[in-house]
């Protein structure tokens, strides 16, 4: 694939994925106006959405930065990562199902998808750091 | 697998990040190639021995996992 086609795709995935942030920001917009909601419950919208921000500034940051397009060793590694991460998440899911027929905590569905959300994002960045570090991730 | 890309690499006096740009991977490939803790694909295997003038059975010997 060319270089003015790889650009001009990873602008137009930057322009949709900033899209995919505006109905986000309204509810958060909305949900602060309100202030029908407590502290807690009203916080963790907006911790999502940090995240996600954060998410996509490392996203962007490494598609122009250092990484190289094409990189064999880093797309498996990101694949992998993604997988783990994933599987992780389903992991908490399954507990906090656990949960909530055991009704040992009670757990807001916000504050579980905040859970859920942060184990992904955590779990991704800690097997990516781990597997760069691997040689071959095969192995 | 025992890498001899290092010994080609320095015949050719080429740095690994110069490998590395030449067939568009990130120098940490590069090292773990040469540290032989790496398998790479054919087409990457395929790249390297081209820019290093040589064939792909001279770069890597898996002689040791037959």
């Amino acid at each position: 694939m060319s270089k003015d086609r790889k650009t001009s795709r990873r602008k137009r995935n930057t322009i949709i994925l900033f899209i995919l942030l505006i109905p986000i920001f309204v509810g958060d917009i909305f949900i602060i106006l309100q202030g029908k909601l407590p502290f807690l419950e009203m916080g963790i919208p907006l911790v999502l959405t940090f995240l996600l921000f954060i998410t996509l500034f490392f996203f962007i940051k490494r598609k122009d930065g250092q990484k190289i397009e094409g990189d064999e060793r880093n797309e498996r590694i990101e694949g992998r990562a993604f997988t783990y991460s994933w599987c992780l998440s389903l992991y908490v899911v399954i507990i906090l199902m656990l949960n909530d027929t055991l009704e040992l905590f009670e757990i807001s569905t916000s504050q579980c998808l905040f859970y859920i959300l942060s184990v992904m994002l955590v779990t991704n960045l800690v097997f990516r750091a781990t597997l760069n570090r691997k040689g071959d991730i095969e192995n | 697998m025992i890498s001899h890309v290092k010994e080609f690499r320095a015949r050719m006096d080429l740095t690994q990040a110069q490998l590395a740009e030449a067939v568009g991977v990130r120098r940490e490939t590069i090292v773990f190639l040469e540290q032989g803790k790496y398998n790479p694909s054919l087409r990457l295997a395929n790249l390297i021995a081209k820019h290093l003038n040589t064939k792909i059975d001279e770069l890597f010997d898996f002689s040791d996992e037959v």
